[in-house]
């Protein structure tokens, strides 16, 4: 079921925490809610989920065509899962996966054989049939997080929320985790929206993503459309590294399309060229300052001739062997071309 | 081959700091403990049936044990709710109302016990609003006709000073910080999102309530009224004061063994010590056994969160 949530604000006294922020989550999609703290993506999934309301008058959440704004969380069928995990440390794995099923009343409430089937088949979903007995204290933070999504997805939810899901984890086990709820995904197919600061981790496994930032969305799109194209100098200096080269700067000949704000323009470092000066064609001149060339992508830091600052480069292996660069060598820059996506897949540098 | 190493450790010393544990110890605790059981046990076993067991003793054994209790339960519920709404809601005033809870604990007994008796005496600011000869209460209940011989509705009035109700007010008065103070850090690191996990799952207000917070606060709850029932079996100074000390009625035990002291007992065969350390035994024994059963729940109730 989709996600609608149309001209949403949400004021804390003076601060405007969002500001008629719209979004749309396509049925059965994953997508990504990116942007940096205090942005108003948590606070956005939260009004969403109903656990905090939208100011007065200021739109409304829709789930397919049902409007669900003045309905409270436990009525709008949303599975909601929190940074720490928000278990029921009193209870064992099993019980929290089935509490929202055994507070129902009356016909609601499924039986208790049910019940127990139901846990069994979601602690086989998330891959922790043997650990039903224990307590949330007994799991690591991984384990704890895959309960979470159990009890969640227990009480049948029309869509899923998770806020910063792995935000609690070591990088080892987010890595893992994020993959393992990829491919989760692509098994159940459940409406899911999920708020995250790590570019890397919503490029990596969303549909979609959804930049915020300042309670605004800045760009909707796939994780290659908002990499490639940012639409705003934001989005451009939010996600991977950016080179802000301050102009005039002779780098950019003529016919390069470059991004420019004021008198800022932005290139990735992959999307600089380097060249000897020798082979005298248009560009700018640069002294090496410092190389980094461990890993399948050697890194420049490059100090411009005109002294108006630092461009980073970054170059395949190889190429960076044959040039056999020192520090203090005179090189050539300037922005390729064409500064998109056909050369990505050699040079696209590992985002971080 | 390694020579054999000590195990470095930060803080030396630790033969001598268990010996001065033991020590001091044996010397606050164990020795004036044991010898309460040493003089009661000069004592005959029959005679000290006799005497830790006579009417008045049992008298005062139900009323002390009864009243802790339920001022122990009472603060238990209150407590609840104090610490709660201290913890939880930011509001002008919190920090004075937070600091007020130590008042119990550091008040002297005895200024409490003497305003509880002045506030709740038949002349007092609550006393004459409820005392059945509080000028107030007489006043209003017979400009209304409802007085409770005449009319049959049996507004009879509520006394307080000097009765059994007395003991509890009191009771209820030292042991309040004991329940509030055991609750306060376990609610600020009981998480609100466990509420609203509970509340995405569908659960109602009440259900969060009793399905997740009370059983996330239960052990510490309970440490909290055992302290506080345990602090009530122990109170004298309050009590005294507001208890009015009937013989059978409201004398409370730690005031039996005072009198027991006091009374000069010239045709028994044993001293006053002997008679007054009987009753101290059975309240010692009983307070033992209590502490012993809470314990034993606290840990029923604490067992999953164990790390």
């Amino acid at each position: 079921m989709s996600i609608t949530a149309s001209h949403i604000s949400k004021t804390f006294g003076d601060f405007a925490a969002l500001d008629k922020v719209s979004l749309h989550v396509p049925a059965g999609k994953l997508v990504a809610l990116l942007g940096p703290s205090g942005s108003g993506k948590t606070t956005l999934l939260r009004i969403i989920a109903g656990l905090e309301m939208a100011d007065e008058g200021s739109g409304h959440i829709l789930f397919g065509n049902e409007d669900v704004s003045l309905l409270p969380p436990g009525k709008r069928g949303v599975g909601f899962v929190f940074q720490h995990y928000a278990l029921f440390r009193h209870l064992s794995v099993a019980e929290n996966i089935a509490f929202g099923l055994r507070i129902r009343k009356g016909p609601e409430r499924p039986s208790k054989a049910t019940i127990t089937s139901r846990v069994q088949e979601l602690l086989a979903l998330v891959q922790l049939e043997h650990l039903g007995k224990r307590y949330p204290t007994q799991l690591s933070g991984g384990q704890r997080q895959r309960v979470a999504l159990a009890r969640a997805l227990a009480v049948q939810p029309k869509v899923l929320l998770l806020d910063e899901p792995f935000g609690a984890l070591d990088a080892k086990v987010r890595r893992d985790l994020r993959r393992w709820l990829r491919n989760f995904h692509d098994g159940i197919h459940i409406t899911t929206l999920f708020v995250t600061h790590d570019q890397e981790e919503a490029l990596e496994i969303a549909d979609d993503v959804v930049i915020l930032n300042s309670g605004r969305v800045e760009q909707v799109g796939s994780p290659q459309e908002v990499y490639d194209r940012p639409a705003t100098p934001f989005v451009h200096k939010f996600l991977g590294n950016v080179n802000q080269i301050l102009l005039p700067w002779e780098g950019i000949i003529q016919g390069t399309k470059v991004p420019v704000e004021e008198n800022v323009a932005f290139v990735r470092p992959h999307d600089i060229e380097l060249l000897r000066p020798e082979t005298a064609q248009p560009g700018a001149l640069a002294t090496v300052l410092d190389l980094h060339a461990a890993g399948p992508i050697a890194k420049i830091a490059a100090k411009r001739t005109d002294g108006r600052g630092i461009i980073d480069i970054e170059l395949p292996r190889a190429y960076f062997d044959q040039l056999n660069l020192r520090e203090g060598d005179t090189i050539l820059l300037r922005a390729r071309l064409e500064p998109v996506c056909q050369t990505i897949l050699v040079t696209k540098p590992p985002m971080t | 081959m390694f020579p054999r190493l000590k195990k470095h450790t930060v803080m030396p010393g630790f033969g001598m700091t268990l010996g001065f544990t033991l020590f001091y110890l044996s010397l606050i605790v164990l020795i004036p403990l044991s010898a309460v059981f040493i003089r009661a046990g000069g004592l005959s076993w029959h005679s000290f049936v006799d005497v830790a067991f006579s009417a008045r003793e049992l008298a005062a054994y139900r009323v002390t044990f009864l009243a802790s209790l339920a001022a122990a339960m009472v603060n238990a519920a209150f407590g609840l709710v104090l610490a709660w709404v201290l913890v939880r809601y930011p509001f002008r005033g919190r920090r004075v109302i937070d600091a007020l809870v130590d008042l119990p604990f550091a008040l002297p007994t005895a200024v409490a016990g003497i305003s509880l008796t002045a506030i709740y005496g038949k002349n007092g600011w609550i006393g004459r609003w409820i005392d059945p000869e509080g000028d107030m209460f007489l006043r209003f209940l017979s400009a209304n006709g409802l007085l409770g011989d005449c009319t049959g509705y049996g507004f009879a009035g509520i006394r307080v000073a000097y009765t059994e109700l007395g003991i509890f007010v009191a009771m209820t008065f030292i042991g309040l910080p004991f329940v509030v103070r055991t609750l306060q850090p376990v609610i600020e690191e009981l998480e609100p999102e466990m509420e609203e996990a509970a509340a995405t799952l569908g659960a109602t207000r009440l259900q969060t309530l009793s399905k997740v917070i009370l059983p996330e606060l239960m052990p510490a709850l309970l440490t909290g009224f055992a302290l506080a029932f345990a602090r009530a079996l122990g109170e004298y100074g309050s009590i005294i004061f507001i208890a009015g000390n009937q013989p059978g009625k409201t004398e409370i035990v730690p005031l039996r063994i005072l009198t027991k002291l006091e009374e000069s007992n010239a045709s028994a065969a044993h001293t006053p010590y002997a008679e007054a350390t009987a009753v101290a035994a059975i309240m010692l024994v009983a307070s033992f056994i209590l502490l012993l059963l809470i314990n034993l729940l606290q840990k029923w109730s604490r067992r999953h969160h164990a790390h």
